[in-house]
């Protein structure tokens, strides 16, 4: 599946041909297999030098790129209070590579993914996601219980993926006494999304932020 | 690779531990040079079930000059008593074996600051009744281990700073938490604690709060009194209601997901038939009839000057002991629902479920819910 970025005019039937072509152009050449945290970088800016993005291509480097704790040091950043987003790379605006440190029990809250393709690689523990569907419009004085679609385990490099129109999700460190890591992509990056309160749906805007960039703490708490 | 255990200031005790990583290639060490490294002895993923004092003390020519002792992921099932010889040390890293004993002789390190027992089989008898005496210990981590009782060697220690007992079986919580003053991290989550005794209003340096994963279904009014709290985990329990005094804290995050609250309305509570005495003194007060010690006696002025305040905002009426008791939500910073458990003078006075708190709508003084830059008292409420 190819995707096309924003900015970009939408092709006519005529245009599927070469569609195709660029399916087969893009990343044909490139290795499936990267062996480290840069060449996993390397080849998402290979990826992403056009605007027509081979998705199935970036799922399976996710997939494969194995890694290992010295290559993620400079983001491994744990809070008491909250999990942390530490940015490894910003891709050129195209997509935000980052890395989410969990510590025992942290969670997040029900979120969508304003529009972007989510995928998330467990490289460290446990997680768990939670899938929830979007809520039904029922009026502005209405408030139902979410409802959960599926709950999932994430561990050993596997990688889920996620977006809008799959549902929303909400992911947990389940374990009281041992922390998680997962390397998330986000293709393309957002700064807001919405959240929701899992026992009315209803919903408010959130503003995502960084704990950390390229290993560097940011300021704004 | 020794600091993977160490605590630092800033960071948090859970960094990244090496143990866990799927992709660990680091089997084989160079025994000798790698092993001690200044004032550290590295043992750690050896696969050692025994730990040989006579060898140990071969290799280390001057136990005093060690610090650090990083012992984890291994298969040990005690410490040899000749640990007392490190009388140096300051932290032991014994996590992820299979402890089931520890000596006594521990108790003699009096530098000891940081002991991490993470993922063991440590049980109410393992740890020696001796560790009262490690006064000067400032991190202890007990977590997933199979404690059923929470150690009480712990409440002497009156110089700990981070208390870690997540998964274990923890069910009652003694009431002796008055002695942990300098306790900023309490991480109890993954227990079967139904109760949170009074006494944890007693320590004033809390910041962290963990008591997810337990039995809870309230907490005590005494928690408003941790004027430094700022992280309070209480996902997964039973909780319909809060009590209303938690405004007071200054939280930066609260967690409250999976709980009853959060997934269904909570019908009304208990209801006691009001006395005549209460119902003449409603009366007396919702009239604004007058009275003074030449009409009543004394004590009756007391009781009429003890009313409280109805909470619902558009009933002006007063209750004294029988009031209803109805779990209200209360929108904070325009953002999420904290469920209060309010006081109301009778089921008449229960509002809709949910209402927007301004500082318009109540014109009441009740002590019960203050009603003044609530939203600038919390920063993320995460209920959702």
């Amino acid at each position: 599946m190819t995707e096309t970025l924003l900015n970009t005019n939408m092709h006519d039937i005529h245009d599927i041909q070469l569609i195709r072509q660029k399916y087969v152009d893009n990343t044909a050449h490139l290795s499936t297999h990267p062996k480290s945290l840069n060449e996993l970088i390397e080849l998402l800016y290979e990826a992403f030098a056009t605007n027509d993005v081979n998705i199935d291509y970036v799922h399976t480097i996710m997939n494969n790129y194995k890694g290992n704790v010295k290559e993620w040091a400079p983001f491994l950043k744990f809070q008491p209070n909250k999990y942390t987003r530490n940015l490894v790379d910003a891709g050129n605006g195209k997509f935000n590579l980052m890395i989410l440190c969990w510590a025992e029990s942290q969670g997040s809250s029900i979120h969508d993914h304003t529009n972007s393709h989510c995928f998330m690689k467990c490289i460290q523990g446990t997680l768990v996601e939670t899938k929830y569907a979007w809520p039904k419009d029922g009026g502005e004085n209405t408030e139902t219980p979410m409802e959960i679609i599926s709950r999932t385990e994430l561990k050993d490099g596997k990688v889920a993926y996620i977006n809008d129109s799959i549902g929303l999700h909400r992911v947990e460190n389940p374990s009281h006494t041992d922390t998680a890591v997962t390397l998330h992509l986000y293709v393309p990056p957002y700064s807001h999304c919405s959240v929701f309160d899992e026992r009315t749906g209803r919903t408010k805007e959130a503003h995502v932020t960084f704990y950390s960039i390229n290993g560097l703490l940011t300021t704004s708490e | 690779m020794a600091a993977a255990a160490l605590t630092t200031a800033e960071d948090y005790e859970g960094d990244y531990d090496l143990d866990d990583d799927f992709d660990d290639d680091e089997d084989d060490c160079n025994f000798s040079s790698e092993t001690v490294l200044g004032d550290t002895i590295d043992y750690s993923h050896r696969n050692i079930s025994m730990l040989d004092p006579n060898e140990l003390l071969t290799l280390v020519k001057n136990p005093n000059r060690i610090k650090n002792f990083q012992l984890n992921s291994n298969q040990l099932l005690t410490l040899p008593s000749q640990i007392e010889q490190f009388q140096s040390l300051v932290t032991i890293e014994l996590s992820n074996n299979q402890l089931v004993q520890l000596p006594a002789e521990l108790s003699l390190l009096k530098n000891l600051k940081n002991l991490y027992l993470k993922n063991n089989s440590l049980d109410d008898f393992s740890l020696p009744k001796e560790f009262e005496l490690l006064k000067q210990l400032e991190v202890i981590n007990l977590g997933g281990n199979r404690l059923k009782q929470f150690p009480y060697q712990l409440f002497q220690m009156i110089n700990l700073k981070e208390v870690y007992l997540g998964s274990n079986q923890i069910a009652f919580l003694p009431d002796l938490f008055q002695t942990l003053i300098k306790v900023e991290v309490l991480y109890m989550g993954g227990n079967q604690i139904g109760n949170v005794p009074d006494s944890i209003g007693y320590m004033r340096s809390l910041v962290v709060l963990n008591l997810s994963g337990n039995r809870l279904r309230t907490l005590p009014r005494s928690i408003s009194r941790l004027g430094r709290l700022k992280s309070l985990s209480l996902h997964n329990n039973q909780f319909s209601a809060l009590p209303p005094d938690i405004i007071r804290l200054d939280l930066q995050e609260l967690s409250l997901r999976n709980n009853p609250l959060v997934v269904r309305f909570v019908r009304d509570l208990t209801y006691d038939v009001p006395t005549l005495k209460e119902l003449a003194g409603r009366t007396i007060k919702l009239h604004k009839i007058c009275y003074d010690d030449q009409s009543i006696p004394r004590s009756l002025i007391e009781y009429l000057n003890a009313a409280k305040s109805c909470l619902n905002p558009k009933c002006k009426g007063v209750y004294f002991e029988s009031c209803h008791k109805n779990i209200k939500f209360v929108d904070f910073c325009g953002k999420f629902y904290l469920p209060l458990l309010q006081f109301l003078c009778s089921p008449a006075c229960t509002s809709t479920p949910t209402f927007q708190m301004t500082s318009s709508d109540s014109d009441d003084n009740s002590d019960d819910v203050p009603n003044k830059d609530m939203s600038s008292k919390f920063k993320k409420v995460l209920l959702g």
